[in-house]
């Protein structure tokens, strides 16, 4: 940016053109194209972020590393922090696990007509509100619900299974919201890896099994990697689902933010929060674009 | 054999909450058991007759509306920067647009809480216009770059070349070219502002409270059955909106065929 302002103004200085003809050079369409998305998402995202972050560790005495040094010392925090990443992991975890064999049998379906479907009931949910979403797992999950109901039916169980407002209605509402991205992560890797490997591996002796774990396995480990970081970065700053189906312990740091904005109003704190969970954000966010630096979408042109 | 019934089971784990909520909304008691009691539309009429949900439906439409417009004319510039000019820091500029996408939608909402508080943008419709299309601008730039990378650029610059103004260019060259991701675009950018719980929490109030906010402050006082009629229609309406763009494809098809 700076670099075609100091352009534009050396343009100026030597020739004195008349005003609406520098205008008209600043406003080249060509440069609004670039100018007017930055502006916007410079004002509406980067300085309200950068202004928040200050109240951490500027109060009215000046600054102060007062309110990160409390985050990281005591125990409540450390210990919505520590939960927030169990969660994050835990959900990254059984995410994968249900992933895996999906994408594996897309890929090896035949028809292509039904690849497509299947990918498109994977994405319906993707695009019906998460309010909605969270709710259904509220009906489904609750003491009278569909599935404890089932369960008695069954017989295997008398008492209502606890699924809800506890830590495991939190993990099968974001698994189920995170699930997406994992399997369209894992089974475009998937579909770029050369089946012909495999099948070489089989004809020299190998048996489907050793094949699939020696050969294909690995070939996928890139796309597990990727969907993997994608879910846990997505995971940390959740708030809707697990405010509504956790129960009281289950504090996330996105759900102390909340908190502290609107019931203590302690901005210094909520403001090093912040600051702390985009940090980490940052951190893994940078791991992920180092195992995607070779992925396809990622590449100009 | 294995694969295929895990397969089947997780789609069912993923289908699982729509296929439940449906039936549900049309219950005849005021509480959740499944299957569902009796058969009744008066959840759906609870709805329609209630003033506030009605207000809250209304204005969130506009203001997705509104987000829609505003995110694709920002999103196409970004992207028309991004497939057709050359200039230094090119993947700078392309993380920044998808960068909102990814930085937990919390600090954004607690942000843009205290920025617009001296600006009075607090609990006003353009204060949520702004916020929204600012979420929605990732999912309209990549939409919109994936279809630009498609385009041949060599007609523009005939056209160019002919004597074409940059606008012309883009309206009668690109846009006819472009025009199925232009829609998922907009439409893409509509779920997003009418999805919006996170941001919208911290900086509606009173006067612009929006569909999710009063389902929201519903789910954590009192459930009745009628959220459930609620997320009903919205299921609906999404699933109609995301099918438009495949009719609206075969229909071109069709035209050009015929």
């Amino acid at each position: 940016m700076l670099r075609e302002n100091s352009k534009v103004d050396n343009g100026v200085h030597n020739k004195h053109v008349p005003f609406f003809i520098r205008l008209k050079k600043i406003v080249d369409p060509k440069w609004i194209m670039i100018l007017l998305p930055l502006a916007f998402i410079l004002i509406t995202t980067f300085i309200p972020m950068i202004n928040l972050f200050k109240l951490s560790v500027v109060d009215e005495n000046g600054f102060t590393l007062k309110y990160l040094t409390q985050v990281f010392t005591q125990q409540i925090y450390l210990q919505v922090i520590f939960l927030t990443l169990k969660i994050a992991f835990l959900v990254t975890l059984s995410c994968l696990v249900l992933a895996y064999p999906v994408s594996y049998f897309i890929v090896k379906l035949k028809s292509p007509k039904l690849k497509k479907v299947i990918l498109q009931l994977i994405m319906i949910p993707f695009w019906i509100s998460l309010l909605v979403r969270t709710f259904s797992w509220i009906v489904v999950l609750q003491d009278q619900g569909v599935i404890n109901s089932m369960l008695k039916y069954m017989g295997i169980i008398d008492k209502p299974a606890p699924l809800l407002f506890n830590t495991a209605g939190v993990l099968i509402g974001m698994t189920h919201v995170l699930l997406p991205y994992m399997i369209l992560n894992v089974y475009s890797t998937m579909e770029g890896i050369d089946r012909n490997l495999v099948q070489v591996a089989q004809v020299m002796g190998a048996k489907p099994t050793r094949a699939f774990w020696e050969i294909f396995f690995p070939l996928s480990i890139p796309g597990i990697l990727s969907g993997s970081m994608l879910v846990f970065i997505l995971a940390l700053g959740y708030f809707i689902t697990p405010s509504l189906l956790g129960g009281a312990h289950d504090m996330t740091i996105s759900m102390l933010i909340q908190n502290n904005i609107s019931n203590t109003l302690n901005w210094s704190l909520a403001s090093a929060l912040s600051l702390i969970l985009f940090l980490i954000t940052l951190v893994l966010l940078g791991g992920l674009l180092f195992l995607m630096r070779n992925h396809p979408a990622l590449k100009e042109d | 054999m294995w694969l295929a019934i895990i397969a089947i089971l997780v789609l069912l784990f993923i289908l699982l909450p729509i296929l439940v909520l449906i039936p549900l909304s049309f219950t005849s008691v005021n509480y959740f058991t499944f299957p569902p009691i009796g058969f009744s539309m008066k959840w759906y009429q609870d709805f329609l007759q209630n003033k506030e949900w009605i207000e809250c439906f209304f204005r969130s439409l506009g203001v997705a509306a509104l987000t829609a417009i505003l995110a694709v004319i920002i999103g196409t510039f970004a992207s028309m920067a991004v497939t057709r000019m050359n200039f230094k820091y090119k993947k700078a500029f392309m993380a920044l647009m998808v960068a909102p996408m990814v930085i937990p939608v919390v600090i954004i909402g607690v942000a843009l809480y205290n920025f617009y508080a001296p600006l009075r943008l607090n609990n006003t419709i353009l204060g949520l216009v702004l916020s929204h299309t600012l979420l929605a601008i990732p999912i309209v730039f990549i939409t919109l770059t994936a279809g630009l990378k498609g385009v041949d650029s060599n007609i523009e610059l005939a056209a160019a070349g002919l004597g074409s103004k940059p606008f012309g260019v883009f309206f009668k060259i690109i846009l006819p070219q472009i025009k199925p991701s232009m829609l998922s675009a907009c439409l893409f950018a509509f779920i997003t502002s009418l999805d919006e719980i996170t941001v919208t929490i911290f900086l509606s109030g009173t006067d612009t409270k929006t569909l999710p906010i009063a389902m929201w402050e519903s789910l954590r006082n009192n459930i009745t059955p009628t959220i459930a009629a609620v997320s009903t229609i919205l299921i609906f309406g999404t699933i109609i909106s995301f099918l438009l763009p495949e009719l609206f494809k075969q229909l071109f098809r069709k035209k050009k065929m015929g």
